[in-house]
């Protein structure tokens, strides 16, 4: 079982006339990507400040490896990285100078020095472009750079703000890519992003922000998840196993969609196949029964319509 | 080597200029000197260009080391690294002025050169003096443009800080009456100098207020360098310079027989603390957010982050009601006039309460519209409170009337007293209902 990287607990963050978070509370496990995700002005761009220690919250707590963000931020810079999203690189340093100088500026030892900046340049794919101004660079190849900056000196946690703004699809893939290997370099990563279908490649876990309040923190990987629509048609006339099944416990929602009817229940084969039992012993001739697929997209539009369910 | 010290160095720093600013200079004094002109006025020139290279070239680049960052967005790069404070302050200083100085030291070079040879010590003691005050006016700069990062605005922290300085001269009620130390004194070189009755050569004591003034300005960009870094500081800096300026002012009124060194020390420092917390109020930002934050801790009993989070125009103004409360308990010399900035008495509460209520006009007007112009609107009320009302009452026959938004503070202090701290509390009522407001929560959707 991996440990808790990121507590945050009764976080509250307030702009003039507007809670921005409103008793926050999440925990982050040791090597996942969570993606965090929900509509404009939900919060984002706010909790991941707080968390990198670049805004002060109302209240609440935040520690990331042990450190109380709130009453040492400069102290948890040393595990963070972090990637702001209107990032500026130094137009008229080279790629290997801005290198030298973040990792320098995060206390990395002069005789270091050298050997990370060429280490973390050939994993971001910048290896031949250390002597090139950084003025030159696409958009993507700015982007590699910035997260080169913020992952230099090793972070055990890296929270990126709209990373893949601005990108084209391949540089996007790329980009995801690039954040599975980090993920395999014993980073936890925060990546907030509008783009759903481009985390789904990537994210291991969803957290969903709106209006300030989580409304649903899941593992996106089928084992994590906690409930599941399933799908079932019946010979007869669907009201038959609405009526067998309003009463049972483990199901928290029936809807009936024409000829089909769409039942939630726990995510365990042990629940679905009691459900199933259930159907058949009520004499229901059942022709389908099936788990629904969801994508992230789905799920995510299933918690902001209010169906969402804590971790 | 510190790492914002060589990043300044690789932007600033290229074989144009190391080449390009001697020839021109050394150029220039050649032409001078081949043109017959007098060493003394070819010694002066390179002096001038000395003053234009460091204190408004270096200025200049001192300032833009943080507005640069602010506009190519990589001022977060600098707050998420790890590097102290301090570091990042004199690597800021040291980088963005390291063009300047090498022109300034070239200028000296040629102002030596040509420099009278009977008068050397005068020239190092004139040169040293410029040095210092480059260095002050560079961490000036350094404060005012980490100030507007603060505010999050460029160019108005600057003209707020001015107007600010010249319309509270005028408008303050007496202000004008307090007498001030001889200033001039510290600029006079080569001449004696009495300072708490002790005889100081002037060219010694004027370079020790240079370098004293200086270091100061440097704590300062310290200072607002550590709140954009977030690292908490207790609000100590401010007190200590507050006691510095009422011990060096102290010095030139030195009467420890006539009005006592507790009163004249007390009395100072209340009305320099006055001074300073207007400079604080109007050059920090008012925000509803960090007072919600600051009666949080409070409420939740955590005494010393509440006390590392004040914001600078709270602990300000606080310092200056405790020693104008320090000064009135002391009392004011009764033989001595009380009109004079070592000797106000009660005088200083009517100072400290006057300051409460400005900085509370100032404050609520900041809550009520944090995107408006909250300074200009208060300059104006402090305008019509101290001069325009009571004017206009007082022609009209209602000096009594006028006397109750004007008091005498001199004549009457106690009386004044209890008139500004009406007019305190009415201001903090004021302050408070649109804190209250600003901090109501409005639904989002």
């Amino acid at each position: 079982m991996n440990s808790a990287i990121i507590e945050v607990s009764s976080l509250c963050y307030d702009y003039p006339g507007r809670r921005a978070l409103d008793d926050v509370g999440f925990t982050l496990t040791t090597g996942t990507i969570t993606a965090l995700v929900g509509p404009n002005g939900a919060g984002k761009t706010t909790l991941l400040r707080c968390l990198a220690g670049m805004d002060r919250p109302l209240s609440g707590r935040i520690n990331i490896c042990g450190i109380d963000v709130v009453d040492e931020p400069r102290r948890s810079h040393r595990v963070l990285g972090y990637l702001s999203d209107f990032f500026g690189l130094y137009e008229t340093l080279t790629v290997r100078q801005s290198l030298r100088y973040v990792a320098r500026a995060n206390l990395l030892a002069v005789s270091e020095t050298e050997s990370t900046v060429e280490h973390t340049a050939a994993e971001l794919g910048l290896a031949d472009r250390l002597d090139q101004p950084c003025s030159t660079l696409s958009r993507g190849l700015r982007q590699r750079v910035a997260i080169a900056q913020a992952v230099i000196h090793q972070p055990r946690v890296v929270l990126l703000d709209e990373p893949a703004s601005g990108l084209d699809p391949e540089a996007r893939y790329q980009l995801g890519e690039l954040f599975l290997s980090l993920r395999q370099r014993g980073m936890t990563l925060l990546v907030s992003s509008h783009i759903l279908a481009e985390l789904e490649s990537y994210s291991s876990h969803m957290l969903i922000l709106n209006d300030g309040k989580i409304v649903d923190h899941r593992a996106l990987a089928a084992t994590g998840q906690t409930w599941r629509d399933v799908e079932i048609h019946s010979a007869g006339p669907s009201e038959s196993i609405i009526a067998a099944l309003k009463d049972e416990e483990q199901v928290t929602a029936i809807k009936q969609d024409a000829a089909r009817v769409i039942v939630t229940l726990a995510d365990t084969d042990t629940v679905r196949a009691q459900i199933l039992k259930q159907l058949v012993d009520a004499g229901i001739p059942v022709t389908y029964f099936a788990p629904i697929e969801e994508d992230i997209q789905q799920t995510y539009l299933h918690s902001m319509s209010g169906r969402g369910s804590e971790s | 080597m510190n790492p914002e010290l060589m990043r300044m160095a690789w932007i600033e720093v290229s074989s144009q200029r190391l080449w390009l600013i001697p020839a021109s200079l050394i150029g220039s004094a050649i032409l001078l000197h081949q043109s017959d002109l007098p060493h003394t006025a070819i010694s002066n020139f390179a002096l001038w260009a000395f003053v234009v290279a460091t204190m408004i070239w270096g200025a200049k680049q001192s300032s833009d080391s943080v507005r640069d960052e602010l506009r190519d967005r990589t001022w977060e790069v600098q707050r998420m690294c790890a590097l102290p404070p301090w570091t990042m302050t004199w690597g800021k200083l040291g980088g963005a002025a390291l063009m300047p100085w090498y022109a300034g030291f070239i200028c000296l070079g040629i102002h030596l050169s040509f420099a009278p040879e009977d008068n050397q010590v005068s020239v190092l003691a004139r040169v040293s003096l410029f040095a210092l005050v480059a260095i002050l006016v560079h961490a000036f700069s350094l404060t005012v443009a980490l100030v507007a990062a603060h505010l999050g605005r460029r160019v108005r922290a600057r003209l707020n800080l001015l107007i600010t300085l010249i319309l509270l001269s005028l408008v303050l009620p007496g202000v004008s009456r307090l007498a001030a130390p001889q200033w001039h004194e510290l600029t006079v070189l080569g001449q004696r100098i009495f300072w708490y009755g002790i005889e100081f050569d002037g060219t010694a004591f004027t370079l020790a207020m240079a370098a004293a003034f200086a270091a100061w300005a440097v704590v300062s960009a310290w200072r607002m360098m550590c709140i954009e870094l977030e690292v908490r500081t207790w609000p100590l800096a401010w007190l200590c310079f507050v006691l510095f300026l009422t011990w060096l002012s102290c010095g030139y009124v030195y009467d420890p027989h006539g009005l006592g060194l507790l009163r004249q020390y007390s009395s100072a420092a209340a009305i320099i603390a006055c001074a300073l917390a207007y400079v604080a109020a109007f050059s920090s930002a008012r925000d509803p957010v960090a007072v919600g934050r600051l009666l949080e801790l409070l409420r939740r009993r955590e005494f010393q982050r509440a006390l590392e989070s004040l914001p600078l125009w709270i602990s300000a103004t606080t310092v200056a009601i405790a020693l104008a409360v320090i000064a009135a308990t002391v009392g004011a010399d009764g033989g001595s006039p009380n009109d004079r900035f070592d000797n106000l008495g009660l005088c200083a509460l009517s100072y400290a309460f006057l300051l409460v209520r400005d900085v509370a006009l100032l404050s609520g007007f900041s809550f009520r519209d944090p995107a408006g112009r909250a300074d200009v609107s208060t300059l104006v009320w402090i305008a019509i409170l101290n001069r325009l009302l009571p004017g206009l009452l007082a022609i009209g026959g209602l000096g009594l009337i006028a006397n109750l938004i004007r008091p005498q503070i001199y004549d009457l202090p106690a009386l004044a007293a209890i008139i500004t701290l009406t007019q305190a509390v009415a201001a903090t009522g004021f302050a408070a209902y649109y804190y209250r407001r600003a901090m109501r929560v409005q639904p989002t959707r």
